[in-house]
């Protein structure tokens, strides 16, 4: 309810548009930068793509028709920005020069670690991260942000059955991946 | 054990990414001056509309006003301020915010009628009156609902009386009469309701609120009569050249061959996730068991994915006790749905829906369509529960009903050979439940 209250300000042009687009930034800010970097693994990028969803979110409100709820459309602007860069030549350049240089995989995450205290809460997380793309969306969207098995199909655009059939294969390999580093059986 | 550290994934992740904030009033401040950047055009047209009467008014003092309000009104304007020329000033774009909380249905059924009739109470949530004039649009979302409407989607025009205050409500009626019957699953969550104006949809939601009143449910008991018009009402049944058992064998050898096919056609072209299969290759194998319909529709995307390594949750895997219901059988064509119960390494289950077709004297797979039961309510009995959890070497053994999360759960207890344990299975949609008393 006060979500639409807030588009609706937005929308009407109103002098406190930019106090309502302030408000909508402060409810889902913080949850899509994590997404972002869940998926793109790299704080400069999560940051640069944040910005630009929450800009294309200012843009096309107006087009915003009420069918889903705000969150899931403001999901559905992040997660295609997101794997719009994953494909993007920018990307796979950054990739392969990481691999040049011999920098260290995980970068950032190595001292971002240090913050979970559980050791098996770790090896999950490092799991997760380092799963292929295409299983770590389906982990992420549907277990780490908790959507249905529907709106994960409808975000991803994909069928339900596929997702999952990804699901299952994902749980297989992160279950591998898991044991691989240390994990508990 | 992989599965409950998933259900707390979203803790584990959140710590794991930062502990602290990543969002912070730096990244707003970037977002907000990257925003006004976009507004900058707007900004400057609004600066030459204050500049004109300016330097009309220096014009004026200078004595020179018809030649210089020319050149200021022409020249100026046209060349190097396009943006001058003042538009009409639009309305404010109002938004109608509206709810449909407190709608509902009730489905009526007797020997002589079938009736839905749909009550919307659609509330004015907006700070001020509606002025546009919403229409609603019902959309039935069952296939079943579809066939007794006779319509997909029936768009509903109340008179504009132009007095949607704040905070009021309206009642608006439908009534559909049903040329058949339909079932109680038929109309869960099966009708949704849209506000529209303006060709906008503005609030969308599902009647969740369905009465259901059919004669034999209502304790009304027809006259002998009137059964038995409404048994010669029934269209003669079509001669059945196969029994519901035959059909389901059919099925299930249908399937078993595909199975086979696909291990020996991975056997003969070394098919794995990276080499994929191709239709082109694999395809002519299956077209004894297979029309050309699901070979189109059907083979040619299930191939190149099938050989993932993931195949366990790819071929269906039919419960062959709960809900395998043959749903129509005629000489040349049979349906058939079921479910496949979710399981440890899947907690989803699905609901199958199969076509087989006779070519040639020939019973060939014609299509098949799988749906998620997440979000289902297949209102399992506790039986069916406990018959989803036997195998031929364990004992199922019920033990309580409970309620987790507003669904009805059957825990069991389940032994066998070298082990006993409790399990829980969620009635709705066969998952099984972990966190409960």
């Amino acid at each position: 309810m006060e979500e639409d209250h807030l588009i609706a300000k937005i929308n009407r042009n109103s002098p406190s548009r930019e106090d309502a687009f302030n408000k909508l930034m402060d409810m889902y800010g913080e949850e899509i930068k994590r997404l972002i970097f869940s998926f793109v693994k790299n704080w400069p990028q999560a940051e640069d793509l944040t910005q630009d969803v929450f800009v294309t979110l200012y843009t096309k409100l107006e087009t915003f028709r009420g069918e889903s709820n705000i969150r899931s459309w403001i999901y559905s602007i992040a997660i295609n920005k997101t794997k719009d860069y994953l494909k993007s030549w920018h990307f796979r350049k950054m990739q392969v020069t990481d691999k040049l240089k011999g920098e260290p995989k995980t970068g950032k995450n190595a001292v971002e670690l240090h913050v979970i205290s559980n050791t098996e809460d770790r090896i999950l997380y490092e799991s997760v991260l380092q799963l292929p793309l295409k299983y770590r969306e389906v982990i992420l969207i549907h277990y780490y942000k908790e959507f249905s098995i529907r709106e994960t199909s409808e975000f991803l655009s994909i069928k339900e059955a596929t997702v999952k059939t990804r699901l299952s294969r994902a749980r297989k390999l992160l279950q591998e991946q898991y044991t691989k580093l240390g994990g508990e059986r | 054990m992989m599965e409950e550290q998933l259900k707390k994934l979203s803790t584990t992740m959140d710590q794991g990414i930062s502990k602290g904030k990543v969002f912070t009033d730096k990244d707003k401040q970037q977002i907000l001056t990257r925003i006004r950047k976009l507004s900058v055009p707007e900004v400057r047209s609004k600066k030459s509309h204050a500049l004109l009467p300016k330097f009309l008014t220096a014009a004026l003092f200078t004595g020179i006003i018809f030649s210089t309000y020319i050149y200021f009104d022409k020249e100026p304007v046209q060349h190097t301020q396009p943006n001058v020329v003042k538009k009409p000033e639009e309305p404010p774009v109002s938004i109608p915010n509206v709810s449909g909380e407190g709608s509902s249905a009730v489905y009526t059924s007797n020997v002589d009628e079938n009736k839905l009739t749909i009550s919307l109470r659609i509330t004015n949530n907006s700070d001020s009156t509606i002025t546009n004039r919403l229409k609603y649009r019902i959309t039935f979302l069952n296939s079943d609902l579809v066939k007794a409407t006779g319509t997909e989607s029936f768009m509903i025009e109340p008179p504009n009386d132009s007095s949607f205050e704040s905070g009021g409500t309206k009642s608006i009626s439908k009534e559909f009469n049903l040329t058949k019957r339909v079932a109680r699953d038929s109309l869960e969550n099966a009708i949704k309701v849209e506000a529209i104006s303006d060709n906008k949809t503005h609030h969308s939601f599902v009647i969740d609120t369905v009465k259901y009143e059919a004669y034999e449910d209502i304790g009304i008991v027809p006259h002998q009569e009137e059964v038995e018009k409404e048994e010669e009402k029934k269209e003669e049944p079509v001669p059945i050249a196969i029994s519901e058992g035959e059909a389901k064998q059919i099925l299930n050898r249908n399937l078993a061959d595909i199975k086979q096919t696909l291990l020996e056609s991975q056997k003969k072209n070394n098919w794995h996730s990276d080499n994929p299969a191709t239709y082109e290759v694999a395809g002519p194998d299956f077209e004894p068991f297979v029309t050309d319909n699901f070979s189109n529709n059907v083979l040619k995307t299930f191939l190149p994915e099938y050989f993932c390594e993931c195949d366990s949750g790819m071929l269906p895997r039919i419960h062959q006790e709960v809900r395998f219901n043959v749903n129509a059988i005629t000489e040349d064509m049979i349906e058939i749905s079921g479910i496949e119960p979710a399981s440890d390494m899947s907690n989803i289950g699905s609901q199958w829906r199969f076509k087989l077709a006779k070519e040639d004297d020939v019973w060939k797979l014609d299509h098949w369509e799988e749906s998620i039961l997440q979000g289902a309510n297949l209102r399992l009995t506790k039986e069916e529960a406990g018959k989803l959890l036997s195998t031929q070497t364990n004992t199922v053994t019920f033990q309580k009903e409970i309620q987790v999360s507003g669904a009805k759960v059957y825990v069991f207890q389940v032994k066998d050979a070298d082990h006993e344990f409790m399990a829980a299975i969620n009635s709705s949609d066969t998952s099984f439940v972990y966190n409960y008393e």
